[in-house]
């Protein structure tokens, strides 16, 4: 068995891997990184990218190529449904926004990030030496091995990276399954041009539906634990008889597990010694769910912290930790109570969108806000925001103390 | 946890804090000559900030003068001199190096010096002590102001050693710094031995030739108005901070000009890199010295280091004088 | 619907294909650009060195030009190349143009947002092209290699009494760069930006050719290249008009608010009761005007005529006052200790007696710019900046000063007023001089204090996009607008000039190899 000695590996090929390579690479830092399917790999996911995501693809990777797209190609916004009936409408700030082919996206990103790839090949392990990082991996079944100074876990939610630093991670942060299945249409009333979301704790902890090329996503995400065939029946019945939704039974489904805890108390991951976590992986969520605009962000710091981190002579960590604390804020500014009642942190204007509604629906939009909320009141994650939002003000951001 | 909150992010004084804003090139007569970036501090810095090691860029790092110019202006106050010279400790020694070397080990060897007894000790390196004459002068004319010693052991294999990157056994450090504990002034000629014996010798107060003798009342009157001063570099950015107002004040009093720049940095004259001093490499001092004198008129040149005294006489513009030559009664009382 | 779409240059980005209207009309494009991929390289190298051109490709030669100043973009060039003589740097473009090698070229290296970052192909250091050619005392003028830093310059025409003009007060910027963007001083609202200081130049354009050009001879080819941004050649050579050398009688008044400053600071250029003049801030509440003087007799003119009409005080009354206002808010006792050590740091430094002499500042620009470097020089440093007409200019400060506030605990803004020449108004287009301006441009750059901290680059985006978003807004321009901020020109400037001078630079540089990344 040979050891590649690089300067940084990467682990996992998606956006958040392909933007901390970018960084790394024009820096001029050798970097490989180690993805476990072949690529282009399927990857689950709604594909609808934020605004602020958009114009990180275009200002460092360039045009998309047309067959990172699904159809239809964009997003004009999100629709937010609540039980008594009303709906809200709302145009992302700054226009439509791709709607992602996930395979083709994420092969074309990490492609253009100029970094070498090698793809089967699943980590196995990591020892972190002090002035290096030993990564253990596996290709096509043989054992490889690498040689790093630094290791990027960008692996997702179920990150093997932090399972080799916090063995006892997982285990500590409430768990989701989030499924979607897809259906051909016969008559959907839906706008094709929205994600649509449902505030609704009879239907699930996270409800949607949208169209994609040609047939109608719906999806429901839960507590790790529930039946996903009951749950997505449940919604696909209450989408027909609510809002005349006539679907095909499902062809095709899939899902996967989601930790969506992190960025709503301000508990990141971001590593140890010479091992940095990055995008979801660390815990990055946006509120309506979308991690991939976090996911780029946070992935492009962490490839510049460890380029700072070389230039000034300082570790890493706290190099990541200080660089971080920007996206930190944004992400978990979304989640703030403060921060949404009197400013605007998301990228679409739901205050704006809940005044223009009569005031009637106003109140019982809140109404059903608040008894969406209440459905996550097991977790006692109210304390911890109210906390978080608290201080927000008089730190400047979010206490780092939290972080792991 | 890391406590971000109480660490700082303030580098060290080394190559990782420069911000590269080219204030060294400005000044650096290795740039002057070459204008190649990659042999300037800037540039040496700008490297290993991005992953070069010593061995990359070896030339750069033996090409520096160490006259250290450089230094007051960073204004990151990055101690440039010492990141340099560590850049040499871990190359390969030059092969000249070996019997320097050698030489430190037999004088090394473990016969106590007297402590020295004066007041006043004077380190002549070896320029000076190859013109016995100028010597003579110079010590007579210190001793105006108080006994003065010779030091016998003056450390210049200690500052070859130091300019060369070598090491320096503790017990040869040992012997030469023994008797000169206790001395209360000593007056350098060799600036790098000056800078770095005075965090060795906290209790003395450790001052180059040229102040020595500058301060003295008779050289002094003895400066003209169309001299140009010649500042031997290494001592004066060796404690810069307090002899910029030293030498502003000798220019209002004496109203000659000096080799300095606009940013009041001395334009070194005889600069010489690590290969040049160690005679592996011919020395060509004419762009420094053209430099120096261009555009100004100058009808005698007084310098205050003898390597500068013979890189002007060799130039040959116009007459060059020691400070120790500029009062004639000196020599007779020796 | 339909969207404008210009023909794809390599390095921008065509019609988005997301969606027709995607980013509400905003063109965005690539700005942290893709590694060139390299190709021809070998035969390009090769073609060099058989013509005799040193050409650097080991790792530290490459990796001391990863970055600029600004510290936050990251490219490395395939090879580097010091620029040594006119003759070679036209060798050297004609074989990137046959090979279609990009070649990035880099003075200083004093950009912020990457402009003279090489992301692969050639480096070009200029800096190598520094030797002054010739002085004369008689006609006022300097011919000088362009890679040469201002300071050096200067230290060169000292020798002769003289000065040049106008230029950036950092000591390294280099000549030929200033000239490709403007470059301002405490003096501009007198004599100009930087750039229009230069007669004439020596240009190698981007297919190899050497050319002399100047108002009056190859007048085109001038226009583009002074305030061109490097697109369309490379100066090799400048001839400047120089100035008999005065040290200079400095004045400091102190204000409490950055709109009175501002409207002083209008009336002193206006009238042209001051050789210098600029406004630098300390906070929003702590405004310092300063102003010098040439001569004695022009200081003793400012002080009867104009000194009365301004509002500003004295350092001891501005103290007074200030004491007095932080009494009365003891809640700001932060912001009164930051003041406080501020003054502690930084007056002595603008006062070193080493250059002063009877209460004359000598050599200023050193004193300026050391201090500038000692203390807004940093790892990191982002200056967006707003340059509006004299009429818009209050509103634009005050709400870039709002950004400002937003983003950072601590900056300065640096305020001065360029005059601008009627005679000179080709070379301005699509430059930093607002094309509303008459008679003044006037400049504020937004400088964040970051000291030793550190920032992500999307943070210092967004402020620097707060910023510039402010200028689109009041129809204002920017000194930096190239590299990781070129999203704005099309912005500021419309589709219709940049197009055409995007024909202009396709028709001077076919293999468009030329600084590619810095505007189109």
């Amino acid at each position: 068995m040979t050891t590649r000695t690089v300067d940084v590996i990467v682990v996992g090929a998606s956006l958040s891997a392909a933007a901390a390579a970018k960084r790394l690479v024009d820096a001029g830092l050798e970097t490989i990184v180690l993805e476990r399917k072949e690529l282009p790999r399927h990857k689950i996911c709604s594909g609808i990218l934020s605004p602020r995501g958009h114009r990180f693809l275009l200002e460092n990777f360039g045009p998309l190529p047309r067959e990172a797209l699904h159809e239809p190609t964009s997003c004009r916004g999100v629709t937010f449904h609540f039980p008594s009936m009303v709906s809200l409408e709302m145009d992302f700030f700054g226009g439509s926004t791709p709607h992602l082919h996930r395979k083709y996206s994420d092969y074309w990103a990490i492609k253009r990030s100029g970094a070498e790839v090698h793809d089967r090949t699943s980590f196995v392990g990591l020892e972190d030496l002090g002035d290096h990082v030993l990564v253990h991996a596996r290709r096509q079944g043989e054992p490889v091995e690498y040689r790093a100074r630094q290791v990027i876990g960008a692996d997702g939610p179920s990150s093997l990276v932090i399972r080799s630093i916090y063995p006892e991670y997982p285990q500590s942060i409430p768990w989701f399954f989030v499924g979607q299945k897809f259906h051909d249409i016969i008559d959907c009333p839906l706008s094709p041009d929205y994600f649509h979301f449902w505030f609704h704790p009879g239907l699930g902890h996270y409800t949607w539906s949208h169209a994609r090329d040609g047939r109608q996503i719906v999806g429901v995400g839960f507590k790790r634990g529930d039946n996903f065939a009951s749950k997505h029946a449940n919604v696909v019945n209450y989408l027909a008889e609510k809002h005349g939704v006539r679907l095909q039974p499902h062809t095709e489904d899939e899902g996967c597990g989601e930790n969506f805890g992190p960025s709503l108390v301000n508990r990141y991951v971001f590593g140890k010694g010479n091992v940095l976590i990055t995008g979801q992986a660390a815990g990055f969520l946006n509120m309506i769910g979308e991690g991939m605009s976090c996911a780029l962000h946070s992935g492009a710091i962490c490839g510049e912290a460890v380029v700072e981190a070389r230039a000034r002579n300082r570790p890493v960590q706290d190099m990541y930790r200080r660089m971080i604390a920007s996206e930190v804020r944004r992400t978990t500014d979304q989640w703030n109570p403060l921060k949404i009642a009197f400013e605007r942190p998301h990228e679409a204007d739901f205050p704006a969108a809940l005044m223009a509604l009569p005031w009637r629906d106003r109140g019982k939009v809140l109404r059903d806000m608040w008894r969406f909320i209440v459905l996550y009141k097991e977790f006692n994650w109210g304390r911890q925001i109210f906390r978080a939002a608290m201080q927000r003000p008089f730190i400047g951001g979010y206490s780092m103390q939290r972080w792991l | 946890m890391l406590d971000l909150a109480k660490s700082t992010l303030r580098a060290p004084r080394d190559y990782s804090a420069c911000s590269g804003c080219n204030l060294c090139l400005l000044v650096c007569p290795v740039w002057r000559r070459t204008h190649d970036f990659s042999l300037t501090p800037h540039g040496r810095a700008k490297a290993l900030q991005f992953g070069a090691a010593a061995g990359d860029i070896a030339a750069s790092v033996q090409s520096c003068t160490l006259c250290a110019a450089c230094e007051p202006v960073c204004p990151e106050e990055i101690r440039l001199v010492a990141m340099t010279l560590d850049l040499r400790r871990q190359l390969p020694q030059p092969a000249a190096m070996a019997d320097l070397l050698a030489g430190m080990q037999t004088r090394a060897s473990p016969s106590a010096a007297p402590a020295l007894s004066s007041a006043t000790v004077l380190l002549p390196g070896p320029a000076l002590r190859d013109r016995p004459s100028t010597l003579a002068r110079v010590r007579a004319l210190l001793q105006r102001s108080g006994a003065t010693a010779l030091g016998a052991d003056d450390g210049a294999d200690i500052a070859l050693a130091l300019e060369a990157g070598g090491e320096i056994a503790q017990r040869r450090l040992d012997r030469f710094l023994r008797p000169l504990h206790g001395v209360k002034k000593i007056i350098v000629a060799d600036g790098l031995l000056l800078r770095h014996l005075q965090p060795l010798l906290p209790g003395s107060k450790i001052i180059g030739v040229g102040e020595a003798l500058s301060g003295l009342a008779a050289v002094r009157s003895a400066l003209r108005a169309k001299d140009l001063y010649v500042i031997e570099a290494r001592a004066y950015h060796a404690d810069y901070q307090r002899l910029v107002r030293y030498y502003d004040s000798l220019r209002a009093a004496a109203g000659c000009s000096f080799n300095l720049d606009l940013q009041r940095i001395a334009i070194p004259a005889a600069a010489r890199s690590l290969p040049q001093r160690l005679g592996l490499e011919a020395v060509d001092d004419g762009v420094q010295l053209r430099w120096i004198l261009q555009g100004r008129k100058v009808t005698r040149i007084v310098v205050e280091s003898m390597e500068d005294r013979a890189a002007f006489e060799q130039y040959g513009e116009c007459p060059v004088v020691h400070l120790a030559d500029l009062v004639d009664d000196g020599t007779s009382s020796v | 619907m339909h969207l404008h779409s210009p023909a794809v240059e390599p390095g921008t980005v065509g019609p988005c294909p997301v969606a027709p209207d995607a980013l509400q009309g905003i063109k965005r494009q690539q700005t942290n650009p893709a590694r060139w991929n390299g190709s021809n390289w070998n035969e390009f190298a090769a073609a060099l060195r058989q013509q005799g051109i040193e050409l650097r490709e080991n790792a530290a030669a490459r990796a001391a030009f990863a970055t600029d100043a600004g510290g936050t973009a990251y490219g490395l060039a395939h090879g580097v190349v010091i620029a040594r003589n006119t003759e070679q740097v036209a060798l050297l473009l004609r074989a990137a143009q046959a090979y279609r090698v990009p070649v990035t070229v880099s003075g200083g290296g004093l950009t912020t947002e990457g402009e003279s970052v090489a992301f692969g192909g050639v480096l070009l250091d200029m800096t190598g092209m520094s030797r002054v050619l010739a002085i004369d005392a008689e006609a006022m003028t300097v011919r000088t290699e362009a890679g040469i830093f201002w300071h050096s310059l200067a230290e060169e025409l000292r020798r002769q009494d003289l000065d040049y003009l106008s230029a950036p007060l950092n000591l390294t910027s280099s000549v030929g760069g200033t000239l490709g963007v403007g470059g301002i001083d405490v003096n501009s609202a007198r004599l100009g930006c930087s750039a229009d200081q230069a007669l004439a130049l020596q240009v190698v354009t981007p297919t190899g050719d050497i050319v002399e050009c100047s108002d009056t001879h190859n007048a085109e080819l001038f226009e583009r290249v002074i305030l061109g941004y490097g697109q369309f050649g490379i100066i090799t050579a400048a001839t400047l008009r120089v100035r008999r050398y005065t040290p200079l009688r400095m004045h400091y008044f102190y204000y409490a608010s950055l709109a009175t400053a501002i409207e002083d600071l209008q009336l002193i250029d206006r009238n042209e009761a001051s050789d210098y003049s600029g406004i630098l801030t300390i906070l929003d509440c702590a405004v310092n005007v300063l102003v010098a003087f040439d001569s004695l007799e022009r200081e003793a003119a400012f002080m009867a005529e104009w000194r009365p009409r301004l509002r500003g005080y004295g350092e001891f009354g501005f103290g007074l006052r200030t004491f007095a206002h932080y009494i009365l808010r003891p809640w700001k006792l932060g912001e009164a200790w930051y003041l406080l050590q501020r003054k502690r740091e930084l007056f002595p430094e603008l006062r070193r007696p080493e250059y002063m002499r009877d209460g004359t500042m000598f050599d200023r620009s050193v004193v300026f710019s050391r201090a500038v470097w000692k203390f807004w020089g940093s790892r990191q440093m982002v200056i967006p900046d707003l340059a509006t007409s004299a009429g818009k200019f209050v509103e634009a400060v005050k709400r870039g000063n709002a950004v400002c506030r937003k983003y950072f605990p601590h900056y300065t803004l640096y305020l001065v007023g360029i005059k601008l020449r009627p005679e000179h108004r080709a070379h301005y287009e699509m430059s930093c001089v607002p094309p509303d301006a008459e008679g003044w441009a006037y400049g504020c750059e937004f400088e964040p204090m970051m000291d030793a901290g550190v920032y992500s680059r999307d943070y210092l985006q967004s402020f620097k996009n707060e910023i510039y978003d402010i200028g689109v807004d009041m129809g204002a321009s920017y000194y930096r607008f190239g590299g990781m901020m070129k999203g704005y020109i099309r912005r500021v400037f419309g589709d219709a000039l940049v197009d055409r001078h995007l024909a202009l630079k396709r028709a001077a540089d076919p293999a468009m190899i030329l600084n590619r990344h810095v505007i189109f």
